[in-house]
């Protein structure tokens, strides 16, 4: 039926003209926002907590090599590690981070003055009370995937909020590391754990 | 990712696991439709929302029925596309298709809608010739709080829906949903010497719904959700009847009742290793009386595991066992009688694939195969072998040749179509009238098919990625209806029986590309389209004498399609979405279905974080348009231009 085909024609093609029309009003006019593709969730972690280390600060006693940047220990096997290996290749524009993969608890060990910071993977949540003895009053921030983490004593977890990041920090515990987080950290964290008391953040 | 931590706060993730498994780099032609792509299409139905996927066909036969097909050979029974829902296979065993009707969920707890086009035997077994789509809904953690949404328009006359999601215990939350919909009649298809008439096809179903997932320590995860529902949909049924008292080719009007309700326990595993182990355990009811199909009731048990670990540096082996129980109870209908009354079928499975890393970030290799047995058929293989070249980021070219299987439903096993009755005329001068039925046969074997697939996906950055996919598909064995020595019966009244009896002997091919981009024109607008082209042939195998599936089937589905779809971000609070598609011309039942332009648009404003109010229009274009035929049982109708508003509260 070609008279139906001319009709379908022209009036898709007035209305081509018609929604490009629209699109340059439109397009004169608006503010831009955030249009973005959902990002993969241990992506958003691994960035976020690169952004974390600059918001606290170490005590000077906190391992030799703090100028050349801060060492992060991976402990045990977690999805996040692909990205962190990845934001730390990339490196540069944050000062350097540099990742250390911790394949055992005697590693841990053996390693621990070097580390200024801990990302506890999945492997290895189920042995936190012994991780956070091992590493007892040391000037290393400890991170964790576990939402109830810094109610055992770590200093900071994530957690994940109707398809958002947000994340748990525990002030007690980065005290008794000598560790002091900006205040900036604070308005954003979900729960802030101080005095024993656990508060509802921002 | 340059972004603050304020930013990166305002990020919304999904969960698509492990870095390996990004889309750009899978060796398959995945498309992937967001929440955030459903919430914006206006769409208010699983099948509607799948027309965003490049390379799909879908199209509307009536008020609540739809044929969807990847790759050609569409129609309401399509049988080679497999459907999941988390998990779960939602293809009827007794038909053999998917019941669009029967599928559906909140839509705003649907995480994301992977389609695959090709074969995924491999993984997903029989069935999954032409594609699979997998529907993965959020999990309860990402639907806390509560939802409230109600709208009404043209077509769909009041919807409402309560969702509440809280926490039941440290490392536990759960979601319960409720959503009703009540959907008028679309517009009459005008069949010519029978005259105008009502659509009837109006519909309404109520389901509720829950999901409770349970860290139970920081290695297990365990899921519990489950759903029921129940509706009744309106249909002009196309019947046969021989008695020359009326006209032998009549129309009834009739309700379709259709209710279920599934259980489904998921437990996944971490392992020290760095592998995962799942368990996954589902029980399904569905049932419906459809006058011209009779009266089913399916009952799927289905059990399934599968381990993932890695052997050495360079290999990683995923591998799975399942078995699955089918009990069905038919009774005939007008158009379709069963042999027997009731069904046990079985199903076991195993499959083995193995990712090897021929080198780091480069070159990646994929074999594996599905091994099943079936009561059908006996034993069945789908191998398929894989390979992914990621030269650097920007760039992935991927190649596959797999096999797969379709296997025989009940009723092509031991049911019977009454197909038509032709009546002798002025232009059909028999002495009689014919019955042209199609036999079910218990040798039919399954349909095999194997493809090769080349793909190409360009991602240089800066918002913009281009998907390309070729494809070409030979299928041995199809389905075909073999004519039989015409009879004369005398009951009820003298006619000749011409009766066809369901075989193998069709040989086809199919080829065709498929192009999607994505595009993000600047932080507020962006631009998605894609084009398909499809070709088909089918030809009787030496032996075979069946031209008519040719017709039926080789144009059912459109040559080429085209969708381009804007989203416009008018600052924070605003959205504006216009979707252009273009849908070839089809022939479906010997009838030829002109080529259509649907046009929707949306404009949504959000005056408060949380409330939405929502105005849509759909096939704006032209009043209304036919999108497909009845192939039996159930007249098409003609979808009409519609408009609903919607309010959607989160607290």
């Amino acid at each position: 039926m070609p008279a139906m085909r001319i009709r379908h024609s022209s009036l898709v093609r007035r209305l081509l003209v018609a929604v490009l029309f629209a699109l340059i009003i439109f397009a004169a006019g608006v503010v831009p926002s955030r249009a973005q593709e959902p990002a993969p969730e241990d992506a958003v972690k691994a960035a976020m907590l690169y952004n974390f280390v600059q918001f606290v600060s170490w005590p000077d006693s906190a391992g030799p090599a703090m100028e050349e940047g801060v060492v992060l220990g991976i402990l045990g096997r977690d999805p996040l590690q692909e990205w962190l290996f990845d934001l730390a290749a990339e490196g540069g524009r944050r000062g350097s981070l540099k990742t250390v993969q911790l394949e055992s608890l005697q590693d841990l060990h053996a390693q621990k003055h070097r580390l200024q910071v801990l990302y506890i993977g999945r492997t290895a949540q189920q042995d936190i009370e012994v991780i956070l003895q091992i590493l007892n009053g040391m000037p290393v921030l400890t991170v964790c995937n576990d939402a109830l983490f810094v109610k055992q004593g770590g200093m900071m977890n994530f957690v994940r909020h109707n398809s958002r990041i947000r994340f748990d920090l525990n002030l007690d515990a980065a005290r008794r590391s000598h560790l002091k987080f900006s205040s900036r950290l604070y308005g954003l964290a979900r729960l802030i754990v101080k005095d024993g008391v656990a508060q509802e953040g921002r | 990712m340059d972004l603050s931590l304020e930013e990166l706060m305002e990020v919304e993730v999904t969960s698509v696991g492990r870095k390996l498994q990004k889309v750009s780099e899978t060796p398959a032609a995945v498309f992937v439709i967001h929440q955030e792509d459903i919430r914006r299409s206006g769409a208010t139905t699983i099948p509607e929302a799948l027309r965003m996927a490049p390379g799909l066909s879908v199209a509307r036969i009536d008020g609540s029925s739809w044929a969807v097909a990847s790759r050609g050979f569409n129609g309401r029974f399509l049988n080679k596309m497999q459907v999941l829902i988390d998990g779960r296979s939602v293809y009827s065993p007794p038909y053999s298709n998917v019941h669009w009707d029967m599928q559906d969920t909140l839509l705003d707890d649907i995480e994301r809608i992977e389609v695959v086009r090709g074969p995924g035997g491999t993984l997903w077994g029989a069935n999954a010739v032409n594609g699979v789509i997998n529907i993965v809904t959020k999990k309860a953690r990402d639907t806390q709080g509560t939802l409230v949404k109600a709208g009404y328009g043209t077509e769909e006359e009041g919807f409402a829906a309560l969702r509440y999601g809280g926490k039941a215990g440290e490392r536990a939350d759960y979601r319960a949903f409720v959503k009703y919909f009540n959907r008028g009649t679309l517009q009459p298809n005008d069949y010519g010497y029978l005259g105008e008439g009502e659509a009837h096809d109006d519909w309404n179903a109520f389901r509720g719904g829950f999901r409770l997932d349970v860290a139970a320590s920081s290695r297990d995860e365990f899921t519990l959700q489950g759903q029921a529902y129940s509706g009744t949909e309106g249909q002009v049924d196309q019947l046969w009847l021989l008695d020359p008292t009326v006209s032998y080719n009549q129309r009834v009007v009739s309700d379709t009742p259709f209710a279920g309700g599934f259980l489904l326990a998921h437990w996944q595993r971490q392992l020290a290793d760095g592998g995962d182990l799942a368990l996954q355990a589902y029980y399904d009811h569905s049932y419906r009386d459809e006058q011209a199909l009779g009266k089913a009731v399916w009952r799927v048990f289905d059990v399934d595991f599968q381990h993932r670990f890695s052997l050495g540096r360079r290999q990683e082996i995923l591998w799975g066992l399942g078995y699955r129980l089918i009990k069905d109870e038919v009774e005939d209908g007008d158009l379709v009688t069963f042999e027997d009354g009731s069904a046990n079928d079985q199903l076991f499975s195993l499959f083995i694939q193995d990712e090897i890393t021929l080198i780091p970030d480069k070159l990646r290799l994929i074999l594996g195969s599905k091994f099943e047995h079936n009561d059908y058929t006996g034993f069945e293989y789908q191998p398929n072998a894989r390979l992914a070249w990621t030269p650097n980021k920007h760039h992935t070219i991927w190649g596959s040749v797999s096999r797969a299987v379709r296997t025989p439903s009940r009723m092509e096993d031991s049911g019977n179509v009454l197909y038509t009755v032709l009546q002798p005329n002025l232009f059909f001068p028999s002495p009689l009238p014919i019955k042209v039925v199609i036999d079910g046969n218990k040798d039919f074997d399954s349909e095999k098919s194997l493809s090769y697939e080349l793909g190409y996906r360009f991602m240089p950055g800066g918002g913009f990625s281009l998907d390309t996919a070729l494809f070409y598909t030979r299928y041995r064995d199809h389905r075909s209806a073999e004519p039989l020595s015409p009879v004369f019966d005398p009951v009820p009244i003298n006619h000749l029986l011409y009766a066809f009896q369901e075989d193998n002997k069709l040989e086809g091919e199919t080829w065709g590309v498929e192009v999607a981009v994505d595009w993000l024109v600047s932080p507020w607008w962006r631009l998605q389209g894609y084009y398909s082209l499809l070709k088909l042939n089918l030809t009787p195998e030496s032996g075979g004498e069946d031209y008519i599936s040719t017709w039926l089937y080789e144009e059912s589905s459109p040559q080429q399609q085209w969708s381009l779809r804007s989203s416009f971000d008018i600052g924070r609070n605003w959205d504006f979405d216009l979707w252009l598609r273009y849908v070839d011309s089809v022939t479906v039942y010997f009838t030829e279905i002109d080529d259509y332009y649907g046009l929707d648009a949306r404009l949504a404003w959000r005056p408060r974080p949380g409330f939405e109010l929502a105005l849509v229009g759909q096939n704006l274009l032209e009043d209304e348009h036919t999108e497909f035929q009845a192939e039996f049982g159930r007249a098409a109708t003609v979808v009409p231009r519609g408009f609903y508003g919607q309010v959607k509260w989160e607290f």
